[in-house]
């Protein structure tokens, strides 16, 4: 059929005849193109996709914007200036997120704070102007505890650097019981030789308590020298003032910052869920092909296979999972994939069975295609609006049980974090600690609100049956 | 389906029994249990023989293994705890239907209309929001931050005692409201959907031509055609019940089987995890069979889809 002479081809039409047609006049508008119009008609989705986009690119480049590495290199130093509050230069001055917090201390160290050189501006209100001029006052006998709003990093500053907050009530013990606990215990520092004078250059220390001196053996010229100290912590620890530093989310009780901790884990949930996603509709997808296409024996036999495998629960895949193997990524996304790719292979089977008998399938088969073009060139393009649509949908779902399972610490990353455990972190202090809970919720909520209006929105896009319907 | 109930059983049990730490005794048992246990369940036998000892033991004595984390027979402490459960989930859950089912018809017959509006977003807000977000926020804001609910988790029953009975009652509103809150949206949106497909149906056309007011058009024939479906699930409903909801039970402290589940799962107590599984999949198993007898009662269409009538 290929070899025929081409001169032996005759033209029907006389040549001078006139072909009446009129090229279209209205622009040519494809399947994406006119899915993208639809979707971007509907504005709650549209809006979703911006913010899924500026999530995205704080997931990629968040992490970046605080080069901030002290719990890893120095853990004691970075839990001295943990459970941080937000503070977010600019908005701070609106009166929010400005690193204030309200708190409730005893009269005797609120005042001892106040009148300290370096605890000047901490208290910002709620400690009354006539106990600070005359701390007998007679008004506020037998109250021995105020409720005051302080500047927290100052705060913490001035607790980890001069005087504990139990100072008082340690003196207190130390009289009642007799016992000779130190009440700066703490907040003092011990330092050999090297330390004093690298701190000294630098201006970190603000007072000197003690200098031992001990014989050292090898060499009785020169003896030991132990200086304990009082350091200004956040110089230690930032190398920057109190009046500098800012932790846009705060920082959690180990000294981490959460807003990296948030989108480090978010970065990690999205990798998997891509991950997941991504096996899930090659295995779903080709198998549901191959069944629905060729239909029989095939498709009774992974009827049953289906059956089996999608009455496990996830749950229970998980757990035993992660009994057998421990928490790593990689278990994670076998569990994810293991019960998983059953949607995508009800899509797949669904769609090819529809498919394999339309005309223009048999065209295609006439003109002598074989079935492996049928499938790829003919029957797949019909099916991706489909397969996209639920791909945008599955990964939302990934992402809530991950979360989920990850606050029941069903899931438990040894060497990284999730959303889920800032949030189970974050409910364990949320009395006195709000925001480590507060940002990672937020953060949850708004991506899973936003994926599943993004999903909704594709969803309507990609069904052709809808046009015009709006 | 109980074919496969049974290989999923199976599979469980192989891939517990395959679980390297499975056999070790633990130390300081006191008793001889693990000597007995070897015995009765047959620990050196092949595997499949095993499970044939497990099933044969669980309809010859009622027992389902040894825990080592309570060390008693696992049954007894997982069906005491099924109460729990229930308690905490069964009002939720009959308050949610009704409320549930009325927006979803009001967002439906007010289609595209404010309240329309108001329904969806509400219901697109805590669909997409993790469940456990919204149990922790509500614990965080009515408890620590408002005052209004009396604690965060629900009372043990010597709390019950101490503080007295209302108290107790009172610590249930809070994951009551949460609970019913959760379960609310995602019925209320299929009812709507639902309901906005009967709406345009052709029938709806025919009564209304006929004479009928729209009224009574949607009440007498779209609703009741848009419930049918939703009848069996409601009763399946109730056996999964039973099951308990884990993130329910570890945030609000309830000592039900959802907290037994995680347990298990801590201390590695195997036999107390094939139960479980095993549970939930016979539940699986149980609601299957209910939902298809039970739609042959709702839905007059599978009765006579039978080709009898026709």
């Amino acid at each position: 059929m290929k070899n025929i002479d081409k001169t032996k081809l005759v033209l029907v039409h006389d040549k001078d005849d006139l072909i009446v047609d009129q090229p279209l006049e209205t622009k040519e508008i494809g399947y994406y193109q006119d899915s993208w119009n639809r979707f971007k008609k509907n504005k709650a989705s549209l809006a979703a996709f911006y913010i899924i986009c500026v999530v995205l690119f704080y997931v990629v480049f968040g992490p970046l914007f605080k080069s901030y590495n002290l719990p890893e290199e120095n853990p004691v130093d970075a839990s001295r200036i943990g459970n941080l509050t937000p503070r977010i230069p600019l908005v701070e001055n609106l009166g929010i997120f400005d690193g204030t917090k309200t708190i409730r201390r005893g009269r005797q160290f609120l005042l001892a704070m106040n009148e300290s050189e370096f605890g000047e501006g901490v208290i910002l209100e709620g400690l009354p102007q006539e106990l600070i001029d005359d701390p007998n006052h007679p008004d506020y006998e037998g109250i021995n505890t105020f409720t005051v709003k302080v500047d927290y990093y100052k705060y913490k500053n001035y607790t980890q650097s001069v005087m504990p907050s139990n100072y008082f009530a340690t003196i207190d013990s130390n009289l009642e019981n007799d016992t000779d606990e130190d009440p700066l215990g703490s907040v003092r520092r011990t330092l050999t030789r090297d330390q004093f004078q690298e701190y000294l250059e630098k201006n970190y220390i603000i007072e000197i308590l003690q200098i031992r001196e001990s014989a050292n053996e090898d060499d009785e010229e020169e003896s030991y020298f132990q200086y304990e100290v009082l350091v200004n912590q956040f110089l230690v620890s930032l190398d920057q003032v109190p009046e500098d530093t800012y932790f846009w989310f705060g920082t959690m009780g180990d000294g981490r910052d959460l807003f990296t901790q948030i989108f480090l884990g978010a970065r990690i949930s999205l990798l998997m869920a891509l991950a997941v996603i991504t096996i899930n509709s090659i295995v779903g997808v080709s198998l549901g092909a191959v069944a629905g296409y060729f239909g029989g024996a095939l498709d009774l036999m992974m009827d049953r296979i289906v059956e089996i495998v999608s009455s496990i629960p996830l749950l229970s895949v998980l757990v035993l999972l992660v009994l057998r193997f421990g928490s790593k990524l990689w278990v994670v996304v076998l569990a994810f994939t293991a019960t998983g790719w059953i949607v995508m292979y009800r899509t797949g089977r669904m769609q090819f069975y529809r498919f394999k008998n339309r005309d223009y399938v048999f065209a295609a088969r006439t003109l002598g295609a074989s079935d492996r073009r049928i499938m790829f060139k003919h029957i797949f393009p019909n099916t991706l609006g489909l397969i996209v649509t639920s791909l945008a949908l599955s990964i939302p779902a990934f992402v809530f049980t991950e979360a989920t399972f990850s606050f029941l610490g069903i899931i438990n990353y040894s060497d990284t974090t999730s959303v889920g455990m800032l949030i189970q972190q974050g409910q364990v202090v949320m009395q006195q600690h709000p925001h480590l809970l507060l940002f990672p919720s937020i953060y949850i909520a708004i991506l899973m609100i936003a994926f599943n209006l993004f999903g909704n929105g594709l969803r309507d896009a990609f069904n052709p049956s809808l046009r015009g319907v709006e | 389906m109980v074919i496969t109930f049974i290989i999923t059983v199976f599979l469980f049990f192989v891939f517990i029994k395959m679980m390297p730490d499975n056999f070790t005794p633990p130390p300081l048992t006191g008793d001889d249990w693990y000597e007995i246990y070897k015995e009765r369940e047959g620990w050196d036998k092949p595997i499949p023989v095993q499970f044939a000892l497990w099933v044969r033991n669980i309809f010859a004595d009622g027992s389902f293994g040894f825990s080592t984390l309570y060390n008693r027979d696992v049954s007894t402490v997982y069906f005491s705890k099924i109460p729990a459960s229930i308690k905490i989930n069964i009002v939720p859950y009959f308050l949610s239907i009704p409320i549930a089912i009325v927006l979803g018809v009001i967002a439906a017959l007010k289609k595209n209309e404010l309240i329309d509006n108001i329904i969806s977003v509400g219901i697109m807000i805590f669909i997409s929001v993790p469940f456990f977000v919204t149990a922790v926020l509500s614990q965080f804001v009515f408890y620590f931050e408002l005052g209004w609910a009396p604690w965060p988790y629900i009372a043990t029953p010597s709390e019950f005692e101490v503080q007295g009975f209302w108290y107790g009652i009172s610590t249930y509103i809070l994951p009551v409201i949460v609970l019913t809150i959760a379960s609310v949206p995602g019925f209320a949106r299929r009812v709507r959907a639902e309901l906005t497909e009967q709406l345009t149906a052709d029938y709806m056309l025919l009564a209304q031509s006929k004479g009928l007011t729209r009224r009574q058009a949607v009440f007498r024939h779209a609703l009741k055609n848009a419930l049918v479906p939703f009848l069996p699930p409601i009763f399946i409903g109730i056996i999964g019940i039973l099951n308990g909801g884990i993130i329910t039970e570890q945030i609000f402290r309830v000592d039900g089987t959802g907290r037994i589940y995680l347990k298990a799962f801590n201390s590695r107590d195997y036999a107390m995890l094939m139960l479980v599984n095993t549970f939930g999949q016979f539940l699986t198993l149980i609601s299957a069979i209910v939902s298809d007898i039970s739609y042959t009662f709702f839905d007059p269409r599978v009765r006579f889809g039978s080709g009898k009538l026709s």
